[in-house]
Parts: C-alpha cells; sequence; structure tokens
C-alpha cells in the first residue's frame, strides 16, 4: 500500500467513522487487534471491538461530532494528522450534564497502518481546553502553558 | 523539499532540534536551527503563540528552568513534503515552577506529538501537544480521572 493509499484509509476512519458514527466501517479500515496510546484523558482502549463501543457511546454523549483534518502527513507506513474535533455537549462528559454548547479541540494523531488497515495509534487531545470547556479548569490552568 | 534527500534533511534538523536545544539545552544553536520569522501554534490560545529564535530561546529556557533533566526520546520521527511530523516521550524531574506548583521534585512522564513545517532548511513553523492533563495529574493539581 502506498502512502496515499494509507492516508485515504485514515480519511475514512474520521469522515465514516468518527464523524458520521458508521462503525461497522471499522473492519475495513482497522485490524482486530488494533492497539491505541492515548492521554490521561481519553485512555488506551484495546482493540477494534472497545473503539467501536467507545465510538457509539460518544455519539450519544457528543452529538454531532466530526474532525476537520488540518492537515495529513504520510511516510512509509505511518501517517500523522492534525485536526480539530468538534461536537455538541449533549449528554453526561466528564461527569458534566450535558449544555447543549459546542465544544472544539485541537488533537495530532499519528497511526501505523499494515496491509491497508490501521494497526496502532498514538495522540494527544488539548484535553486542558476540553476541561475549561466544561468549566472543570484544573488549578494552574491560568498560568502560561510552559510546555504547551 | 520533497525529494528524499530533503526528506532526511529535514528529519535530521528536527532531530537535531531535539537533541541539542530541548535535551542539550544549546540555545547557541538556535539560530542555525530555527527560522526568523518562527512560530508556534499554541494549542488553544494564540496569545501564546512563540515567535522568532528569541522567543523560542525563552520558550526552551522555560521549559527547561522547570525540568532541567528534561529528556525527550524520539519515539516516531517521518516527513512529508515540508513537514515533519513527531512524537517524543519526555522525563524529567520538577525542580522549577510549573503551572503554578514550585520545585517538588517529582518526577515526570508525558508525550508530545507534533507537526513541524520546515523553510528555507529551518524549523519555521510549529503545533504541538504535551500530554498536560497527564501532568497536571501528577504534580497531583487533578485527580486521576475514573
Amino acid at each position: 500500500m502506498s502512502s496515499e493509499d494509507n492516508k485515504q484509509v485514515v480519511r475514512r476512519f474520521y469522515d465514516e467513522v468518527m464523524g458520521a458514527g458508521r462503525v461497522e466501517v471499522l473492519d475495513e479500515v482497522m485490524v482486530e487487534d488494533f492497539i491505541d496510546h492515548g492521554e490521561a484523558l481519553f485512555g488506551s482502549p484495546r482493540g477494534r471491538e472497545t473503539l467501536r463501543q467507545s465510538i457509539g457511546a460518544v455519539h450519544g454523549i457528543l452529538p454531532g461530532l466530526y474532525v476537520s483534518l488540518h492537515e495529513i502527513i504520510a511516510e512509509g507506513d505511518l501517517v500523522g494528522v492534525r485536526g480539530t474535533m468538534r461536537c455538541r455537549h449533549g449528554g453526561n462528559f466528564l461527569g458534566v450534564a450535558g449544555t447543549g454548547h459546542e465544544l472544539s479541540w485541537e488533537g495530532i494523531a499519528i497511526f501505523r497502518l499494515a496491509a491497508g488497515r490501521i494497526a496502532e495509534r498514538w495522540f494527544n487531545s488539548d484535553s486542558i481546553s476540553i476541561f475549561r470547556q466544561l468549566g472543570l479548569a484544573p488549578s494552574g490552568a491560568a498560568a502560561v502553558s510552559e510546555l504547551g | 523539499m520533497s525529494n528524499e534527500k530533503g526528506l532526511e534533511d529535514n528529519k535530521e534538523l528536527v532531530r537535531r532540534c531535539v537533541q541539542e536545544v530541548w535535551n542539550g539545552g544549546r540555545e547557541e544553536v538556535i539560530g542555525e536551527l530555527i527560522h526568523p520569522n518562527f512560530r508556534r501554534h499554541h494549542p488553544r490560545n494564540s496569545d501564546f503563540d512563540t515567535y522568532g529564535q528569541d522567543g523560542c530561546t525563552a520558550w526552551v529556557n522555560r521549559v527547561r528552568s522547570a525540568l532541567p533533566d528534561l529528556h525527550l526520546a524520539v519515539a516516531h520521527l517521518f516527513a512529508e513534503g515540508d513537514r515533519v511530523v513527531l512524537h517524543l516521550l519526555g522525563t524529567g524531574t520538577q525542580q522549577g515552577p510549573l503551572y503554578g506548583v514550585s520545585a517538588s521534585g517529582t518526577a515526570l512522564r508525558f508525550t508530545v506529538t507534533g507537526v513541524v513545517r520546515i523553510a528555507e532548511g529551518k524549523i519555521a513553523e510549529g503545533w504541538a501537544i504535551p500530554d498536560e492533563l497527564g501532568i497536571r495529574q501528577q504534580l497531583g493539581l487533578v485527580a486521576p480521572l475514573g
């Protein structure tokens, strides 16, 4: 598979699975023993079925979920994306009851593909931004983000 | 910069920046590696964006004064066109103020993912997201999530 093919698989993951919620498409774009490496907020679900269930649940809580990809960069078996996730705060998210407010945050993810399907992912989201939009600003949050 | 040598040069530039500037604290190489019109985009507040070689130096110094033994290990580094993608595994001992916490001696571990744009053989623009929530949890500012 070429880098362009791999990019197309990652685009389908965002558009069809994450955006449109067509979780059945996961079988075409992801291996069964998918390995995820998230950060503190989203954790690291293991396996395609676990992710499928998470995405289904997230669509219930955060309707209108959509990821706009600002850029997609590929070399060898790796694909990197930088994007903005947008959704509506419809249900209980991190202990905060739904407000109907729009939420959005930035993220960067790296995918490893094997034979045309996503096998592994590493990502960081701007979790602090999510906390603040939910009114959960952690202490020290007013300080300039020295590492960020 | 789409040929293979160009991509390797771009990756080497970013690798040098991680190793010499961030890990080594060698701010004298910033002029060689960072474009004069450098801009680093803060993930959520453009008021905190970093501009130019001097801005980059100040940013590095601020982080390294909090974490003097900062070490960023390169887990992934790849390139296409004028872009380089990187994924870093960071460690450092908090020996200076960070997020309003005074020196605590806490040994921190965190990840960073980023995208860099290269122009004229230097790092011209960057976007990076560290696991700031994870760091705040390790500093005791945020309770671990369920």
